[in-house]
């Protein structure tokens, strides 16, 4: 809004001598905090019909164009335009629509993304290029000559079979056709690291040949062998539980990939929908419609965040003709919000929903309808 | 820390290994390529260079689709509503960063999602 805070005071006292109700313009200064501009509200004049006059909007009836007579009667032709531009005929509408908010609320990834195959082996050619461009690991340095640290390093650097960039078959570096290897970043695997720290628990050759030797017993079996002493944790697989399942309804399934929350109303078609209400009260705008509305849909033993007060997508829909309703259509404006911790809960929710879905972008694309997913796609992230 | 050695003692061991890779008579080592080899060398890397470029067009454009579809919106609440375009626009006082954001990891949490989580 480029109008200064000086010229809305004005202007609100110019309307309101012309109007015959007590109704004064809200001041708005935008440099008063939400708190401090509350003070500067005035009440308006209570309603019949208990939808607040700016809800069915743009439509503020002006002097030009009288609001026709059968809808909305008890709205007061004379209450005038709230902004004096649009009593200018500058955007001259004779629609009422009905105003919406939607919650688009989130899981952002908890992981880093999957890389792609290009990548994989991309990272994994520049690994051997550095291997070759670097100076050879100092061993000296770490392990003193002739101790059992440096027999134990020497060992299991053997038994490793790694590229060896000082070696003959230095120029074999390049991944083969077929070969996976590429898959996984030594530096970061964690077998790799087991079996390459020099860990000093190999103090006499008796207590290994007894490990040798259990661990092939074990194999035999076809048991997994675990090393007894697990100095850094073993982390956990990046595909849970939810995955493997497929339950759409965990939040720990996809962990790479951002979830959002739809929810299923009692209808054949256009069922799965982000969760929505119309605005509802005199002071309520569209954060705390949002808040509201993902309160009574989706129960409160959820810790979420509203980014900011300001939409970041429309869904604009008219009704169908014969509708019962005053108004030509809803405009649904979204919300963001992300969930930090908790779950969805629809027992006792209050808009009559059946189901609720965890869902990426791409599996939303099935679920919702064409028309409304062409209207939502550009507000989620893809990844 | 850099203590002056006398004559006969052993000189610190990190010395040591800075000048060992400072001062290593095959530093730096330029890899020398065949003609195939570098050939290959050269279609990784411009085929890299395509990737990246396309990665980042990809993220601008997702970028400026939100933006627009941000500034569409907005721009409807403006024409429909001036109270509430003017609450949603208004710059909120309340700015402190939160706590419980937690930045993507390599491997999930031991404790993983709270699904238990219960208010007040």
């Amino acid at each position: 809004m480029n109008v200064s805070c000086k010229t809305l005071r004005l202007r609100g006292l110019g309307t309101n001598e012309l109007t015959n109700n007590q109704n004064s313009l809200p001041v708005i200064c935008l440099n008063l905090p939400a708190a401090a501009q509350r003070i500067f509200d005035a009440p308006r004049v209570a309603t019949t019909i208990t939808h607040r006059p700016y809800s069915s909007a743009g439509a503020q009836p002006n002097s030009i164009t009288p609001p026709p007579a059968i809808t909305s009667p008890a709205v007061n032709p004379t209450e005038g335009s709230r902004d004096p531009v649009e009593a200018q005929g500058e955007f001259p509408r004779k629609d009422w629509w009905d105003i919406a908010t939607g919650v688009v609320i989130s899981r952002p990834p908890l992981l880093t993304r999957d890389l792609p195959e290009f990548e994989q082996s991309y990272y994994f050619y520049q690994r051997r290029l550095n291997d070759r461009l670097q100076l050879p690991f100092a061993r000296w340095f770490y392990f003193k000559k002739g101790t059992l640290g440096e027999e134990e390093w020497k060992r299991k650097q053997a038994a490793e079979e790694r590229y060896q960039p000082y070696g003959p078959r230095a120029w074999a570096d390049e991944l083969l056709k077929g070969s996976t290897e590429h898959k996984f970043d030594p530096l970061k695997d964690y077998e790799h690291l087991v079996a390459t720290t020099v860990t000093g628990e190999e103090e006499t050759m008796s207590i290994m040949q007894a490990r040798q030797e259990s661990a092939k017993e074990a194999q035999a079996r076809g048991e997994e062998m675990e090393y007894p002493s697990e100095i850094v944790e073993k982390p956990f697989p990046r595909t849970t539980q939810a995955d493997i399942e497929n339950n759409t309804k965990r939040l720990d399934r996809k962990l790479s990939r951002t979830l959002y929350l739809v929810v299923k109303r009692k209808r054949d078609k256009h069922a799965w929908r982000f969760p929505q209400s119309r605005l509802s009260g005199k002071w309520e705008h569209l954060r705390w419609g949002a808040q509201r509305t993902l309160l009574e849909a989706a129960g409160p033993n959820m810790n979420t965040w509203f980014v900011g007060s300001a939409p970041i997508g429309l869904y604009k829909y008219k009704y169908p003709p014969g509708h019962a309703q005053n108004q030509t259509g809803k405009k649904v404006f979204f919300m963001k919000a992300r969930i930090l911790a908790g779950q969805a809960d629809l027992t006792n929710n209050k808009q009559g929903l059946e189901d609720f879905q965890w869902l990426t972008k791409d599996e939303l694309k099935e679920v919702v309808g064409n028309k409304y997913y062409r209207a939502v796609q550009h507000m989620l992230v893809a990844q | 820390m850099a203590k002056k050695s006398k004559k006969g003692s052993p000189t610190d061991i990190r010395v040591k290994l800075i000048r060992y890779s400072l001062y290593h008579p095959k530093t730096p080592r330029p890899l020398r390529f065949g003609t195939m080899r570098m050939l290959r060398h050269w279609t990784i890397h411009r085929a890299w260079k395509l990737y990246q470029a396309a990665q980042r067009k990809e993220r601008e454009y997702e970028l400026e689709r939100q933006y627009n579809k941000m500034r569409d919106a907005c721009e409807e609440l403006r024409l429909t509503s001036p109270g509430l375009y003017a609450r949603a626009v208004a710059k909120s006082i309340f700015r402190y960063p939160i706590v419980e954001f937690r930045i993507p990891t390599d491997t999930p949490a031991k404790n993983g999602w709270n699904h238990e989580w219960k208010r007040g």
